[in-house]
């Protein structure tokens, strides 16, 4: 304890210098660590009890909340809506394959047209207000998309969901790529997941993630600073929905169906929850809630029909004694 | 010419009136003082001056342009930048990264999404010249809400010279500050004014800093400009001593 202190005082620079390079250390080494577990998933997760699908289905819900989180845990922007992002993404990705075309690729950028130009589009609306209205209006905008869906019938198949499409094998000259094999579709739900992940670490390290930390940190200070804040927001939105919507377009066919519940606000609650169990302001922390999400729901799920309550517990037990999530909690930890 | 100049400037809240009728003109390069007893409207001036309210009445002009519906992120942009009475920085972030958010801003990299090594290396040269003008150095890697006060203070500062201030408005710089904390800020101002030439208008409780580092001085009671002259003059003015300066003892 003493030497720590007063190695504080002495010599400040150097100490800072030696911790921080450790720490920098430290998390290459995690993030290596993340990706050896993700890639070779489909070989271990038989081993626990667990099945390709349910790693394809943590990747989905990792790269959701990993672009919601780009908005809630670094910009500071509460999102109750992002589920409207992520099942448009979903819906159109399955309508193109019913109705256009067989190509998965096509149907993919379909629907991370839609929904990323669905949040593009509503940002301007929610970032007019800060806060608890801000949350509100995004459920607001989310739900009209899940009743539209639901109305919809003759289009959307209403409540019963979207179904009669496939996902399609991708032909590059003579070679396939037979995304039926769900170990091959995992790996290529870990592609774009990695392209996910890229796009948000390499933002986060630029200006305009530092842009979108200090508004998290100090509006008003930003402001007199000569940012327009909003006009920033609106990008975080932007940037995360099209993330989430890539999320929906890949559970789309990961399922070969889609429905309103896609769309509902329960799911982008689900969303939240995830980035608070992970830990929000974490680059990995959207992994971490979404392996727990993903395996207790699995799990709990094929036991009681009750599963939820069971989340919910988790939820409120994390949050007392995990305010900072699961991996916030061990990041301080280890700096202290 | 006037950098800045105020013509006839009332501004009411509903039936109060906080400022009526107030004309100033601060020449390039001026260091000046703005006093007067709280509640006197010091706070509202500048709010009207930054665009952060609009005057009921009269004009506000910045180096001759009117900055009628102009947005205050437009004014900072023109070269007006102010500090806060509360501190107003990042505070779960490290100096470092609150200089790095200030220079990014004032260089207008906010909408990059990569930078180039050089232009890397320009924002880190900038952070180091304003950590070497402030001599923060040795607090980099220090989270902001974890300094002390005064340092506090001094990382506000950095922020708005990052963006080569035409003119800064200091709102109670020296406020709880150590007194040698007050002298390190004062010098500060002193070495902005003499050897940036930047033009600053600051408002100020201590006499005896006012005294010591401003041009002139201007008075402020009850909403109204009281007076207004080099520090002499208004240590003599007889208004100022009833209003204000006899109201302290």
């Amino acid at each position: 304890m003493k030497s720590a202190a007063s190695r504080h005082v002495d010599a400040a620079k150097p100490a800072d210098a030696m911790s921080s390079q450790k720490s920098t250390r430290r998390r290459v080494a995690a993030s290596a660590l993340v990706w050896a577990l993700l890639l070779t998933a489909p070989y271990w997760l038989p081993l626990t009890g667990g099945y390709t699908d349910l790693g394809s289905r943590v990747l989905v819900f990792s790269l959701a909340a990993l672009g919601l989180n780009l908005l809630l845990g670094f910009t500071g922007g509460l999102s109750f809506g992002h589920a409207a992002y992520f099942g448009l993404g979903a819906y159109g990705t399955g309508l193109m394959l019913k109705f256009v075309t067989h190509s998965t690729p096509l149907a993919l950028l379909a629907g991370v047209a839609l929904g990323g130009l669905g949040a593009t589009l509503f940002g301007p609306v929610t970032v007019r207000r800060r806060g608890i209205y801000f949350a509100m209006i995004t459920i607001a905008i989310g739900q009209m998309f899940y009743f539209v869906a639901v109305r919809w019938n003759s289009l959307t198949g209403g409540e019963d969901g979207l179904t009669g499409f496939e996902r399609t094998n991708i032909h590059f000259g003579h070679a396939i790529l037979n995304l039926h094999n769900s170990t091959i579709f995992y790996y290529f739900t870990l592609f774009f997941f990695a392209i996910g992940c890229a796009v948000v670490w390499s933002v986060l390290r630029s200006p305009l993630g530092h842009t979108f930390v200090a508004i998290r940190e100090n509006q008003k200070r930003l402001r007199f600073l000569g940012v327009s804040v909003g006009f920033y927001l609106w990008i975080a939105f932007a940037i995360s929905g099209f993330i989430a919507a890539l999320a929906g377009a890949l559970y789309a066919l990961l399922n070969n169906f889609t429905s309103p519940e896609d769309l509902n606000w329960v799911l982008s609650g689900d969303f939240v929850i995830i980035c608070v169990l992970g830990g929000m302001r974490t680059f990995w922390g959207p992994l971490v809630g979404s392996v727990i999400y993903v395996v207790v729901q699995d799990y709990l799920s094929s036991i009681t029909v009750n599963w939820m309550s069971f989340i919910g517990a988790i939820f409120v037990l994390a949050v007392l004694f995990f305010p900072w999530g699961l991996l916030g909690f061990f990041q301080r930890r280890i700096q202290k | 010419m006037s950098l800045l100049s105020l013509k006839n400037v009332s501004r009411h809240f509903g039936a109060v009136t906080a400022l009526s009728g107030i004309s100033l003109e601060v020449p390039q390069g001026e260091l000046r003082a703005l006093i007067g007893p709280n509640g006197a409207g010091k706070t509202t001036l500048f709010n009207l001056i930054t665009g952060f309210f609009r005057p009921s009445e009269g004009e506000v002009r910045f180096s001759g342009h009117s900055v009628k519906d102009v947005s205050p992120e437009k004014l900072v942009q023109r070269g007006i930048i102010r500090t806060f009475q509360i501190t107003e920085i990042f505070l779960d972030l490290t100096v470092y990264q609150n200089l790095e958010i200030a220079v990014e801003t004032a260089k207008g990299l906010n909408l990059r999404p990569w930078l180039s090594r050089r232009r890397r290396r320009e924002v880190r040269d900038s952070i180091d010249e304003l950590m070497d003008t402030l001599r923060l150095g040795r607090l980099s890697n220090h989270l902001a809400g974890e300094l002390a006060h005064g340092d506090q203070r001094l990382v506000e500062m950095a922020i708005a010279l990052s963006h080569e201030p035409k003119l800064l408005l200091l709102d109670e710089p020296t406020a709880g500050m150590g007194d040698e904390e007050t002298q390190r800020m004062t010098e500060l101002i002193r070495h902005l004014h003499n050897q940036r030439g930047i033009t600053i208008l600051f408002i100020e409780h201590d006499m005896a800093i006012i005294f010591d580092v401003a041009d002139r001085i201007t008075v402020l009671d009850n909403g109204r400009l009281l007076a207004e002259g080099t520090p002499a003059e208004i240590a003599a003015n007889a208004d100022v001593q009833a209003a204000y300066l006899g109201g302290v003892k």
